[in-house]
């Protein structure tokens, strides 16, 4: 009967040791898992959002209709463009609204949020009401205002020829057709900045709110130094989001104002659509897509920059 | 170490991930028909067998984005037709055995050029393309066929004007399948109630100028003289009408070939200071009114006594019960002469990208042919575009429609609007602001117009 031997120490067991590729892949299974996961939504964003910006870079050095025949290489041209009439008022429309929105939604939306933290009767109903002008589609809005803004039959010039005035055309006064597009926005856009603000202050400890009370704070003193430097996360975050949405402003403009009167109101936006699908000029349609993200990229950086170094 | 059913359920889900991209890169494009349509296309393209008396020919599809009235419109789950798209394409498919007529509905205006520019990116487009103020500008960039060498047996049968909106550097890229022109329409319940006598309609300008002006006084608010539309955006809604007064004036708007905008032309200045005058006679604000619609009604509702009015308005008057609307020709000025403006033109052409450019060629001059045309008034009330067609109908219609005819068969002078065939929107956005401040300031004119000048030389660059 043959038994088994044990050991020796000029016969160490052989264990099976796996090869090179086997050790590497153990070795990382965990980035080959998630790689797996990622590839198809990758792929899909590479198709879908990669090269579409790196084929907008590249047509915007040319010269292309976007009917027929090749681009045409022209260099800076296209962006030369943006230096001439009137273009320059466009994108100093752009920055305007952007900048105004920003500030007054975002101002607005943390008090209107500071309030619906409030234990009030029916505040779900407030909350819900604040959100829906921004789930109402924008098409229907637009129309809301310029049955209100209309020149001749409008809702308010009806009230005004009631009360023995003259009617006011807005269409041809750039101050309030400008004023009517923030308005617009805000009104549609406030609704999520409120939202992520009663979100963060509903995080907030209210046992620090209340240590300061008995410390003798007042409502000001304890927005000032306790609820603005907690929600400053969510400040930041809405802050680049703002930015990303107010400097995309175009539902307002193509749908009210048209960019009227005079281009007091026109923006990037609808004057990239205007190039590329009624101006057949996708060159400089191109050139302005890429000048926008430029100036996306700068502005979210700096946000980030400038508050990253307060809190620093 | 893995357990087996970690690592068994791992290979499966990237299995399924693969299987997933594979499937996904391997799917079938859509079809043309309903990749780009804003309103899907209710005819579903069905391949009919070939004729078996035919050589071996392929079936083949000519698909044309067409007018609304060619398209079927689906309600509940019935497709209402009309007699013009059955004999348009009943018709074109029993003279061409195997061929399949498919008739899209794309939109209008802003709406199909943005359409069509997606189509054409995406290498969808049709055959045949349709629209009004376009086609010099696609003909520039080399988009379209030229159709002169099939228009020998039917081109006197063509009205010049009808087609001139589709004609660059001599060639005709374009035919119009029906048409409208403007004349002048009067409300005589308000002219009568203002005092004024409507069976003698104003001759002149200053006619014009001077009833306006009586109407408004007498109407203390309740109704005035004239409905003016104005500017609004790069719309040119309001610029036809202008550019009916400007063309009695020999006031073109633009030079060079029509390449170039004319928007300083000398002989355009009495014209806009009667427009500055005339618009003092219109209701508060509504020049300004984007809704066009909401504009020309206004007369129909006894709240104005004249407008200049498209070929379609005898019908919308009386779908709006105006209690008495008559039609005359426009007004001339003193030294002027009687023109007038094509519009509501439905011009069809073919596209280079066509796969059947021959067979996309006679559907276009198969739209000229009386059997069509003949049944372009009854069926949807506008005009048709040939003189035979025209000639046919006028004894056949009201007082108010033979005006329109006689302007289509007899004006020596119909005139189209200029197309730009370089940033159109900047070049009307200039020539409306300039509208803008002439309504609304009291600059002179040449100023505005030398304004107006620099800004559309400069979009032109």
């Amino acid at each position: 009967m043959k038994t088994r031997s044990a050991p020796s120490v000029t016969s160490p067991i052989k264990l099976a040791t796996p090869n090179r590729w086997a050790r590497t892949r153990y070795r990382h299974r965990h980035a080959i898992e998630a790689w797996i996961i990622l590839i198809p939504i990758l792929i899909y964003y590479i198709i879908f959002a990669v090269i579409p910006v790196i084929a907008n870079v590249a047509i915007s050095f040319t010269r292309w209709n976007g009917i027929n025949a090749a681009p045409v290489w022209v260099g800076l041209q296209n962006y030369a463009r943006y230096l001439q009439p009137p273009y320059p008022l466009i994108l100093l429309n752009t920055a305007f609204f952007a900048v105004t929105i920003l500030l007054v939604q975002t101002v607005l939306a943390f008090f209107i949020a500071l309030l619906l933290n409030e234990k009030l009767f029916g505040r779900g109903a407030y909350r819900a009401l604040w959100y829906i002008p921004t789930l109402t589609s924008a098409a229907i809005m637009a129309q809301l205002v310029t049955v209100f803004i209309a020149p001749y039959g409008g809702v308010v010039n009806n009230i005004l020829q009631s009360l023995g005035r003259p009617p006011v055309i807005f269409t041809i006064s750039g101050s309030w057709m400008r004023t009517v597009i923030i308005v617009f926005s805000i009104w549609r856009g406030v609704g999520g900045p409120v939202v992520l603000f009663l979100a963060a202050l509903q995080s907030i400890n209210p046992e620090v709110q209340e240590a300061a009370m008995v410390d003798g704070a007042g409502g000001w003193a304890r927005i000032r130094t306790i609820t603005l430097p907690l929600l400053r996360p969510m400040l930041v975050f809405v802050l680049v989001t703002g930015i990303i949405g107010a400097f995309q402003i175009f539902e307002a403009v193509q749908l009210i104002s048209k960019g009227g009167p005079f281009n007091q109101t026109n923006v990037m936006l609808t004057q990239i659509y205007n190039d590329a699908f009624v101006n057949a000029n996708f060159g400089v349609a191109t050139a302005g897509a890429t000048i926008m993200g430029l100036i996306l990229l700068v502005s979210s950086y700096t946000v980030l920059r400038s508050m990253r170094e307060e809190e620093g | 170490m893995m357990s087996t059913p970690r690592r068994w359920f791992k290979l499966f889900a990237a299995g399924t991930l693969v299987s997933m991209l594979f499937a996904a890169c391997g799917a079938v494009p859509a079809s043309p028909s309903s990749s780009s349509a804003t309103t899907a296309p209710v005819d579903v393209a069905t391949t009919e067998p070939v004729d078996a008396g035919s050589t071996t020919q392929e079936p083949i599809t000519l698909t044309i984005w067409a007018e609304g009235s060619l398209v079927p419109v689906l309600d509940g789950s019935a497709v209402t037709t009309s007699k013009l798209r059955e004999m348009a394409k009943d018709q074109f498919e029993k003279e061409h055995p195997g061929v399949t007529v498919v008739l899209e509905d794309h939109g209008w205006d802003e709406v199909l050029r943005q359409n069509l520019t997606n189509a054409l990116l995406g290498g969808t487009a049709p055959d045949v393309i349709v629209g009004e103020n376009f086609f010099q500008q696609y003909a520039a960039l080399d988009a379209l066929i030229p159709l002169d060498d099939r228009l020998f047996d039917i081109k006197e049968n063509l009205i010049p004007g009808t087609y001139q909106a589709a004609v660059y550097n001599g060639k005709i890229y374009g035919l119009a399948a029906m048409t409208g022109v403007f004349g002048f329409e009067r409300n005589c319940e308000v002219i009568q109630d203002a005092g004024l006598n409507c069976d003698n309609p104003p001759q002149t300008w200053d006619d014009l100028l001077q009833q306006a002006k009586t109407i408004t006084d007498k109407g203390a608010g309740n109704y005035y003289g004239y409905t003016l539309q104005g500017p609004v955006g790069f719309s040119v809604g309001g610029i036809f009408r202008v550019a009916v007064y400007l063309a009695q004036a020999d006031a073109s708007l633009c030079k060079d070939d029509c390449k170039e905008p004319f928007f300083d032309n000398p002989k355009a200045v009495p014209v806009l200071k009667f427009l500055r005058e005339l618009n003092k006679s219109t209701p508060p604000g509504l020049t300004f009114n984007a809704d066009e619609a909401q504009v020309y009604t206004q007369l129909f509702q006894n709240k104005s006594a004249y407008q200049i009015a498209g070929s379609w308005h005898t019908n919308w008057a009386k779908e709006n019960k105006c209690p008495d609307c008559r039609y005359s020709p426009v007004p001339t000025p003193k030294d002027g002469h009687p023109a007038s403006v094509i519009v509501g033109n439905v011009i069809y052409a073919v596209l280079k990208e066509s796969k059947h450019p021959d067979l996309a060629a006679e559907w276009i001059t198969f739209l000229q042919r009386d059997a069509f045309q003949d049944l372009i008034y009854p069926t949807v009330g506008r005009l048709p575009a040939t003189r035979s067609a025209l000639t046919k109908l006028k004894p056949n219609v009201s007082e108010a429609d033979q005006a329109f005819i006689d302007v289509m068969l007899n004006s020596e002078d119909l005139q189209v609007l200029p197309q730009w065939q370089k940033n159109p929107q900047l070049i009307w956005t200039a020539y409306n602001d300039m509208l803008t401040k002439l309504f609304t300031t009291d600059t002179p004119v040449e100023q505005l117009m030398d304004e107006a000048q620099k800004a559309a030389i400069a979009a032109t660059q």
